[in-house]
């Protein structure tokens, strides 16, 4: 199976107009190969919850569609698209954040933030890490996602959810930590 | 912290690559959003004659578009401006009539009208950041000739030409010209609301005199400051502001301005100091020794540099394994204090957390207190957490070693209003005031306050109200109670 990101590659060549994808060759050919992007990207950041995955994927679709109608030009329209994934990933947060939210006591938040410096599996398993990232509240799994998924600096993931630098290193600290508990509590099952 | 965790680096790295792969989704989705889709196309009015191929296509010369965030609770970019237009013509109209908005407002430009929903937290696009009025201070903000409220004297009947003069009430000379609601006895003075239609109160506050409210109407959002003695308008600022924060300490109000952001404003002029974006909506603050403790809605304590707004630490309240199913807490009832250099807070699942005030470090917490409607309050360098709903229920908690001491027993205020004031965290217990036959244009009081002049309630239509307290033959007078059930000082362990 492809990897996301080279999907990303190959297909960002061209231009895409919309008068081309209204075509419906041209368009059943664009969105064959996009829509098993766009929903894997929503499944692995949504906590794998198919059915939220697919409503975002929906507004990513309708949303870009729209711009095509508009005359927005895209040069690479994969990149493009999993930029107005992102975006609808970032306003579903915002929505939902509060209802989403977990805790975890003082005493084992601390531990688990020492416990970094331990070792941890060199290769991790698909299913495993799959499991732990879902596993992980909301806040957590947006931060993790934005900086390792999709490869965006801490100052542009503060910038993207509106919240301090500090902020965001808290949430990734937190989050790695989690993710590592869930991951070596769950490894052997 | 770096940016890049060295102990992780490895490991978080190929997270992308290990588990970021497409995924197919269900076919009877894919095909039912293609079919959408297709139609969406279709309603597009685009001319089949520029079809072209996908590399050689050409596109009409229009610039790109950003993307918008298509939410069903924002306002597209267009309708804003349009939006600002109107107010600016509206304004523009109202000024050439001779006719502020605001009577009392010294500079109809910073009186910007918006409409604040209730419960509609969305910044108004057109009025971002007013611009306060610019007074030096010290100078109290002057106000136009038409406003100066006319002060009922024994030669003087009262007049009231103009909706925004307060009455007067002199003692036992005349009869108040803006009769109260249901003829409340020992009224000194009311004050009708800003102009427009009252959307939601903000909170009221009461220090050296000055009644301070958070308002926002169809034509005005900000601060009203009122002068206690006789019910005029020291200053009214327009702000932007949101949920139920409004705290004043060292003569800085505080107030949840929208959009996670804590904002601070001169409590003599109302002109902002600064404003301090957050991990949260601010709903409680403390303050000790220059800095501010922050309460937010996600549960965060932050720090803040008093003087400018400036982080100093941020944490999280925990939860416990054994925390009960959530339950959804009565807003504005959260609370945080300052105790033993500790600051304490109560999170929604009803996680009670102490943090160094120093360095944010939780020292202890704890869990199983589901109470939504509880508060902490610090009363002897002890926290004292409250039962709201059960009059009578309260615990102590040492801040060095967060051991609770179960006994405190704060009075039975069944029939009385219990509120917080503006300086101190802590609650006075006010009369209750009969506001006439209860009927659907009977206005209610929302929110009270008192000092040693009288006591202060803002009422549903708008108006502000102040009653002599020690005239209020017809209510329960319970600060000059004689029985002595009511002022039983709390029994100590």
């Amino acid at each position: 199976m492809i990897a996301l990101r080279e999907r990303e590659t190959r297909t960002s060549g061209g231009v895409v107009s919309g008068a081309a994808l209204s075509d419906p060759a041209t368009f059943d050919a664009f969105y064959t190969e996009a829509l098993p992007v766009v929903y894997g990207y929503f499944l692995r950041r949504t906590g794998g919850l198919p059915a939220l995955a697919e409503d975002l994927t929906q507004e990513t679709f309708l949303s870009a569609i729209r711009q095509i109608g508009k005359g927005t030009r895209v040069d690479a329209p994969m990149p493009w698209l999993i930029g107005i994934a992102r975006h609808r990933l970032i306003d579903h947060y915002r929505t939902t954040a509060a209802e989403e939210r977990r805790y975890r006591p003082i005493e084992r938040t601390a531990m688990e933030l020492a416990d970094e410096r331990d070792d941890f599996a060199a290769v991790l398993d698909r299913q495993q890490a799959i499991a732990a990232l879902d596993a992980l509240p909301a806040s957590q799994r947006l931060a993790i996602s934005l900086r390792y998924l999709d490869g965006l600096s801490v100052p542009e993931i503060s910038r993207k959810i509106d919240k301090s630098v500090h902020a965001v290193e808290s949430l990734l600290a937190r989050g790695r930590a989690t993710f590592k508990q869930h991951y070596l509590e769950h490894g052997h099952e | 912290m770096s940016e890049r965790d060295p102990q992780n680096r490895d490991r978080f790295d190929n997270l992308r690559d290990l588990i970021d792969q497409p995924v197919e989704p269900r076919d009877a989705f894919a095909g039912e959003l293609r079919s959408r889709l297709m139609r969406e196309l279709s309603a597009n009015d685009y001319s089949r004659e520029e079809q072209v191929s996908a590399m050689d296509a050409t596109i009409p010369p229009r610039p790109p578009l950003a993307f918008p965030i298509e939410s069903p609770r924002r306002i597209r970019p267009m309708v804003i401006l349009e939006l600002a237009a109107a107010a600016i013509i509206i304004l523009g109209l109202a000024a050439t009539l001779g006719r502020g908005w605001f009577g009392n407002d010294p500079d109809p430009a910073t009186a910007i009208p918006a409409a604040a929903l209730p419960g509609d937290d969305t910044p108004t696009p057109a009025v971002d950041n007013p611009t306060p009025t610019e007074v030096s201070i010290g100078q109290p903000t002057v106000m136009p000739n038409e406003a100066i409220p006319t002060v009922a004297s024994m030669s003087d009947p009262t007049m009231v030409p103009n909706s925004m003069i307060p009455t007067v009430s002199s003692e036992g000379s005349f009869e108040p010209t803006g009769v109260p609601p249901g003829n409340v006895s020992g009224t000194l003075w009311t004050l009708p609301g800003a102009d427009g239609d009252i959307v939601d109160f903000g909170g009221l506050l009461v220090d050296d005199g000055i009644v301070y409210r958070l308002l926002a109407t169809t034509d005005f959002v900000g601060i009203q400051a009122v002068n206690g003695n006789d019910g005029t308008v020291k200053w009214q600022q327009a702000h932007q502001w949101s949920g139920d924060l409004f705290a004043l300490e060292d003569n800085t109000l505080y107030f949840d301005g929208g959009n996670n952001r804590i904002v601070a404003v001169d409590a003599e002029t109302g002109a902002e100091q600064w404003r301090a974006q957050v991990e949260g909506n601010p709903i409680a603050i403390a303050e000790e020794d220059d800095r501010l403790f922050v309460l937010l809605d996600t549960d965060f304590v932050t720090a803040l540099d008093e003087a400018n707004g400036t982080q100093l630490w941020s944490d999280r309240s925990g939860a416990a394994d054994d925390s009960p199913d959530t339950v959804t807490p009565v807003r504005g009832t959260w609370r945080i204090a300052v105790a033993g250099g500790i600051v304490a807070a109560i999170s929604r699942e009803g996680v009670i957390t102490g943090f160094d005030v120093t360095d944010g470090t939780a020292r202890w917490s704890l869990s199983g207190y589901p109470n939504p409607a509880a508060w902490i309050d610090d009363e002897d360098d002890f926290f004292v957490v409250t039962n709201g709903t059960v009059p009578g229920t309260s615990i102590r908690i040492d801040p060095a070693s967060g051991e609770i001491q179960v006994g405190a027993s704060p009075d039975d205020a069944s029939d009385s209003m219990i509120l917080p004031t503006a300086a101190a965290d802590q609650t006075q217990i006010l009369p209750a005031i009969a506001l006439g036959t209860p009927d659907e244009r009977t206005p209610q009081i929302v929110v009270g306050v008192s000092d040693d002049s009288g006591v202060y309630y803002q009422l549903s239509d708008g108006t502000l109200v102040k009653v002599d307290a020690g005239r209020m033959e017809d209510n329960d007078h319970r600060e000059e109670s004689d029985d002595d059930s009511d002022n039983a000082p709390e029994s100590d362990d």
